[in-house]
């Protein structure tokens, strides 16, 4: 390579370096890591976008960056470990390569191969230990009942065939934890002592239990059916199942699961807390948003359909018109994804003659913008990315107008 | 047009695809092993026309194309005229080239459509 040319590259990485490091959004975080994978530096690009993604966690550039790192990494052993699969199939290779394809972010195809695992090895639990784990993984990222169901009868089969493995019973007392079912809490826990007796973490947390189990309850109330005002689905001695439906319906768990020493005892991915939100920001950084051309609608609604801040133009819906719609398109998009069971609903966007309606949802927040055909809707999900990343991930002080 | 589908799902990334009639009636489908025709079609029969209400109360007519993405997978339903094209797909696709792929198999489904209206 000539020096001229070099010079150009560290220049130019100098530059993506400054603007990431002076602005940082997934914008100028992913072109940097897109950068080191054109010059080949997986590893720097890796590091990059995952850094990005502890900030930005729902930022789909960076993700795509990152996984393409990973997979660049991991590529030779995957193939090694499918010619294996095809000429000496054991429960290790399959195992070895679900965790790989979950590393991945590909829990799809992992659970697929932890199903022809449990086809061919029905006695083997570590398919089982697998599916529990991304299940349970899944059940605390998104709150949705099935994964929680899967991740308990799982593990639960785990323990059944081994129980001496101790993964699976830290595994179950943090989702029995979660949902507030606290004498199965306490039983796994003993087990894991029974198998690692001097762990002091969860010998506190044993005794936490049994002398001050309100210690770990969120704030969260009971939430009402619709049908029956005075309906709580934890009353009168309630299942595990209704426990964990319950915790889909509230939309948070009984108690936190960064309470529960499983949360550092082994390796996984836990929500962060929720985005603390300066709302008079939102409605001066909205209008940024609403005033763009091609730009008629932009709003932000709360958990429950309230709206936090919005700017309409003349020539738009009304205020109460837009918050009705995309309130209705959210119902739709989140029903849509419970029922194929693709995880919780992050972003949306609905094209015509009119133009578009774009919405994004961090954690429990929607941003909605209505648009015309100048604005492109790519671009306006960028746009809306990137107002989200700006404003709905980085933790401020709590002022509700 | 499920020699259409067939050559949809071979891109990368895409785990099935169906196609629906306004109304909500499976026209023709491809899905991959892991997904369940009911399923999929009362999922996409609801996505369409619940979409399309909401829209026309607020006197907009109608959408050409929904994307829909979620922590693990994405879904387009694309209207070709006839029919509603609904694609699902991994969540780590990359939308910009698999669109053009889901756009041409949408053109021909609606071709197809012209076709038989014309020789009847």
């Amino acid at each position: 390579m000539s020096i001229l040319r070099k010079v150009k590259q560290i220049r130019e990485l100098g530059r993506l370096r400054s603007e990431a490091r002076t602005s940082p959004t997934p914008g100028t975080i992913g072109a940097l890591a897109e950068r080191f994978i054109a010059l080949g530096r997986t590893e720097d690009a890796h590091r990059v976008a995952e850094a990005g993604l502890r900030r930005f966690p729902t930022s789909e550039r960076l993700l795509a960056v990152s996984t393409f790192a990973k997979k660049q990494r991991l590529t030779a052993e995957i193939t090694s470990l499918k010619r294996e699969m095809g000429e000496r199939p054991t429960p290790a290779v399959y195992s070895r390569l679900a965790d790989i394809y979950r590393e991945l972010g590909n829990f799809e195809q992992a659970l697929s191969i932890c199903e022809q695992c449990v086809e061919r090895f029905p006695l083997n639990e570590n398919p089982y230990l697998i599916i529990g784990e991304i299940r349970l993984t899944r059940f605390l990222q998104d709150q949705i009942a099935f994964d929680g169901l899967t991740a308990e009868k799982q593990l639960r089969r785990v323990v059944k065939l081994n129980d001496q493995n101790m993964k699976a019973h830290l595994l179950l007392a943090w989702l029995y934890h979660c949902i507030g079912a606290a004498e199965e809490t306490k039983a796994h826990v003993q087990s894991a002592l029974r198998l690692t007796p001097e762990n002091p973490e969860l010998e506190k947390f044993l005794r936490e239990l049994e002398t001050r189990p309100q210690a770990f309850e969120n704030a969260l109330e009971p939430v009402a059916s619709e049908e029956d005002e005075d309906w709580d689905p934890l009353d009168d001695d309630p299942s595990i199942e209704d426990l964990v439906r319950a915790v889909e319906t509230r939309g948070g768990f009984r108690n936190r699961p960064e309470t529960c020493p499983a949360s550092r005892l082994l390796p996984s991915s836990i929500g962060g807390p929720t985005a603390r939100l300066d709302v008079e920001g939102l409605k001066r950084n909205l209008r940024d948003v609403g005033h763009r051309p091609g730009v008629s609608n932009a709003l932000i609604l709360d958990r429950d359909g309230e709206i936090l801040a919005d700017c309409s133009q003349t020539d738009g819906l009304t205020r109460k018109q837009f918050s009705d719609l995309v309130a209705e398109i959210l119902k739709t998009s989140e029903d849509a994804s419970r029922r194929m069971d693709v995880g919780t609903f992050h972003w949306c966007t609905v094209e015509g003659a009119f133009g578009g309606i774009a919405i994004n949802r961090v954690k429990s927040i929607s941003v909605g913008m209505k648009f015309d055909t100048s604005l492109r809707p790519d671009r306006a999900q960028t746009l809306l990315d990137e107002f989200a990343a700006r404003n709905l991930t980085a933790p401020a002080e709590v002022t509700r107008a | 047009m499920r020699k259409i589908l067939k050559g949809l799902n071979e891109v990368v990334g895409i785990r099935g695809s169906m196609v629906i009639s306004d109304d909500g009636m499976v026209v023709a489908s491809c899905l991959g092993r892991k997904l369940d025709e009911e399923r999929v079609a009362a999922m996409a029969s609801s996505v369409v026309m619940s979409t399309r209400r909401a829209l026309e109360r607020h006197g907009i007519r109608n959408f050409s194309r929904f994307t829909l993405s979620s922590s693990h997978g994405k879904m387009i339903f694309n209207d070709t005229g006839i029919a509603y094209l609904v694609v699902v797909m991994d969540k780590n696709i990359d939308l910009g080239p698999t669109e053009i792929e889901i756009e041409s198999a949408a053109m021909r489904i609606r071709a197809m459509g012209e076709m038989r209206l014309s020789s009847q």
